[in-house]
């Protein structure tokens, strides 16, 4: 007698087939797709490769804001484990690459800190090349190929370039995490990115505003008192947003400056 | 009190080893979960609860966040219930849940001391909302500590949704606890005045609201004494407070939204009703 | 790490940082010889990428930007003032998820001289493979010393696209999820003989009305018209701009009012 016979015998006894023909088939199918997810040659090591996770999201959130010849890109410092345990108060997630280019990050730490110093020896490689700074627009470019390349290992991380381009204007770059680059006004990447955008959408973009009225103008002093409010407004609703707020500001042809603010910390 | 101390006593003895912590059902507890037995979940429940047993009472806090995934829904939340002048329970899990329990708790013992014309006792307490949460299984997703004093001393019991339940002289419950636990092992000690116990248990607070994320903005007290029942807060840590205020003044000037269409409905008022 | 050689008198192991750093890894990959690094232990790259960035995931934020709406069509001049030519149309949302990560994303992207390609799906991939096309077109043209053919840059795209098959990749060309509603107002208006005022209204039209009925589209309308000898680009306008203009037209108005009793 086959196994196959065999287990006909056996699936009559157990299944009524005269009552509920389909029994027997409901069964077969739902262990079929049990077999089939999770057969039995399947090593206990493969099992754990599959669930094989190389990504940890530390939170935060961070924005840039680009004006006319200054870019403002500002952070919060807190890096969480999940959404619960915090577990650095003082991160700098903001890393200035040059005298006018500034790489900001949210998602995976490790991730950040890779891409930093893949664009630091590309920048240091270019100087060495061609012996002047790479312009800002060139790096964003650059950056977004180099996420582009992990297309299918990605790195977990929402990122924003930022800077000074060669015209000594602003510029903000957002990108996804496999690198679909936009130049826009301004951006925010992270855990807070919702609440962060409609607020830089209305004060800086004036989205809401009607046609006849007047629009503030977007001064270096207005860009961070707003960038400030913002991340006070979501660490009052967002829980891994806090700790402080790293500020860093580039003007066209000053040196990059830092400030630092508190928030609430719990 | 002599039947407090030995109760204390007692719990303690199978709460704290000499040796520190204790590992000898591990092997066990692998050994089960091999042939079968699910081991228990650990629910990040969004909290932070702490109860402390004193001399003569028992003290219980919460923080007062409440969370919606990682948005904070309301930062002004009760997680201090009322089920008897001298019974409090503290809730971590699912709001609404707890809130049904603990109501249902409050109603049955409210009955009962009607019918029989006595205090309701902790224990009683403890008993109804095992057996109703183990009931569910663990679908009602309540975990709860029930402190109280009744006329035989002050009690604290740890429940847990499937229907665990746990003598205990201090707890913590709530994904905040961990922090909020290492504070009362540290410093738990049998017998503190009333003034230790809560100070322990507003560090211990303090604790779970600044190492846990989904825990903050302010807490809560409830000291249960023989006498009476004392409530205290909201108290607001001083991490809690924004350090800055908001810089920029957001009011927008009449006229700044676009009007797309204006309607004028007329009405004539044809009755009134005085609401004071 | 990128299937690159390189002379082992030319590495440098040492990064700017001082610590060691493949060197292979600044090198810009070369494409022919160059291979994406997967996910390792041999994981699939489509299962792997979708675990952690598909919906499902824990990465809310982190979910790969997607387009939706583009349309294009061919017609004729109407009279000797219209040129005719191709129209091209888009919407400019990106979606990361539920969450609207973009407002103004240019899905008009440039392949050669006379050529555009719309972007809908992934909108890395298609930025990223329209730019591997586009180099390709303009090493042709150098090559050859003559115009590549529409349909020999898409033949290349797509041989190029199918060598990622069952990898994940997602590129679509024209069309995406709001392209019902704008195939309804196509094949409703539509006429092989238009002026190019016709035309472009039609396009705009088109998107606007797939912009109102799908959640996945909206923000601006893109317009690119390419004439028998030129391209032009038309800047974007309002959808919902458009929707007023059209409720005007009509005689609709634009919001719901029960009547009053």
């Amino acid at each position: 007698m086959s196994f196959y016979q065999f287990a006909l015998i056996q699936m009559a006894l157990k299944y009524d087939a005269k009552h509920d023909p389909l029994g027997a088939m409901r069964a077969f199918k739902t262990a079929f797709a049990d077999v089939e997810e999770n057969p039995d040659w399947r090593s206990r090591r493969l099992i754990e490769r599959q669930r094989w996770n190389p990504y940890s999201m530390e939170g935060g959130s961070t924005c840039a804001v680009a004006g006319d010849n200054f870019v403002v890109v500002a952070s919060d410092t807190r890096m969480t484990a999940g959404e619960i345990n915090v577990i650095n108060r003082e991160v700098d997630k903001i890393h200035p690459l040059s005298d006018n280019i500034v790489l900001t990050t949210a998602g995976f730490h490790g991730d950040a800190l890779q891409m930093r110093k893949l664009l630091e020896t590309h920048l240091h490689k270019y100087r060495f090349d061609y012996r002047s700074n790479m312009t800002v627009d060139l790096c964003a470019e650059l950056l977004a190929r180099n996420l582009y390349y992990r297309r299918f290992f990605p790195y977990y991380t929402g990122a924003i370039l930022a800077g000074i381009d060669e015209h000594g204007k602003g510029a903000v770059f957002s990108y996804d995490p496999i690198g679909c680059i936009e130049r826009l006004p301004y951006s925010a990447s992270g855990a807070a990115e919702p609440m962060l955008v409609p607020f830089l959408d209305c004060q800086v973009g004036h989205v809401t505003l009607s046609e006849g009225t007047e629009r503030p103008k977007l001064t270096l002093e207005r860009a961070t008192a707003l960038v400030r409010d913002a991340f006070r407004g979501c660490a009052e609703r967002e829980i891994t947003t806090g700790d402080s707020i790293h500020l860093v500001i580039a003007e066209a042809g000053k040196p990059i400056r830092h400030e630092r603010r508190k928030l609430r910390e719990d | 009190m002599a039947a407090v101390d030995s109760f204390q006593n007692g719990v303690l003895q199978c709460e704290i080893e000499p040796n520190g912590f204790d590992f000898s059902n591990c092997t066990r507890n692998c050994a089960l979960a091999r042939m079968g037995a699910a081991p228990p979940r650990l629910n990040s429940t969004g909290t932070t609860i702490v109860a402390v047993t004193y001399k003569d009472g028992v003290v219980m806090g919460a923080d007062s966040r409440a969370t919606a995934g990682n948005i904070i829904a309301d930062k002004h939340c009760e997680k201090v219930h009322y089920i008897t002048d001298s019974i409090y329970a503290c809730g971590a899990g699912t709001a609404a849940d707890l809130d049904q329990v603990t109501k249902m708790l409050s109603s049955s013992l409210r009955l009962l001391e009607l019918n029989t014309g006595r205090k309701a006792r902790v224990i009683t307490a403890l008993r109804i909302a095992k057996q109703h949460l183990f009931n569910y299984m663990g679908y009602i997703g309540a975990y709860l500590l029930i402190g109280g004093v009744d006329p035989t001393g002050p009690y604290l019991y740890d429940v847990s949704a499937n229907g665990v339940t746990m003598a205990r002289p201090f707890a913590a419950q709530g994904s905040g606890s961990y922090a909020a636990i290492t504070v009362l092992e540290k410093d738990f000690k049998i017998g503190m005045t009333e003034e230790e116990a809560s100070n322990l248990v507003q560090v211990a607070l303090h604790a779970g609201m600044h190492g846990d994320n989904a825990s903050g903005n302010s807490l809560n007290l409830v000291v249960i004494t023989p006498e009476k029942t004392i409530f205290r807060g909201p108290i607001v840590p001083d991490f809690c407070n924004k350090p800055e205020p908001i810089e920029s003044d957001y009011k927008f000037k009449t006229g700044s939204t676009t009007v797309l269409k204006k309607k004028e409905i007329k009405f004539d008022i044809v009755e009134s009703m005085d609401m004071h | 790490m990128w299937g690159l050689t390189c002379r082992e008198d030319e590495r440098d192991t040492e990064d700017a940082l001082g610590e060691t750093f493949d060197a292979t890894a600044i090198e810009a990959p070369v494409s022919g010889q160059f291979t994406f690094p997967n996910p390792p232990l041999g994981l699939q790259p489509k299962g792997f990428v979708n675990a952690h960035f598909g919906p499902d995931s824990s990465a809310k934020s982190l979910q790969f930007r997607k387009g939706t709406t583009t349309l294009a069509f061919v017609y004729e001049p109407l009279t000797e003032k219209d040129v005719g030519g191709i129209i091209v149309a888009v919407d400019s949302r990106a979606s990361a998820g539920e969450y609207i990560s973009s407002k103004s994303v240019m899905k008009i992207l440039d392949v050669s001289e006379h050529m555009v390609a719309t972007m809908a799906g992934g909108a890395a991939d298609c930025q990223f493979w329209c730019r591997t096309v586009n180099k390709y077109c303009n090493l042709f043209e150098l090559r050859e010393r003559s115009t590549i053919t529409v349909s020999a840059a898409s033949k290349y795209f797509a041989n190029v696209l199918y060598g990622y098959k069952g990898q994940g990749l997602s590129v679509v060309c024209s069309v995406g999820s709001g392209s019902l509603n704008a195939y309804g107002i196509l094949d409703t208006y539509y006429k092989p003989k238009m002026s190019d005022e016709e035309a472009m209204s039609l396009g705009r039209r088109a998107i606007m009305h797939a912009t109102y009925r799908d959640a996945g589209s909206g923000g601006v309308c893109n317009l690119v018209h390419i004439t028998p000898t030129k391209k032009i680009r038309y800047p974007g306008v309002d959808v919902s701009k458009l929707w007023y203009e059209f409720a005007d037209e009509i005689g609709r108005d634009i919001a719901y009012n029960p009547r009053d009793d």
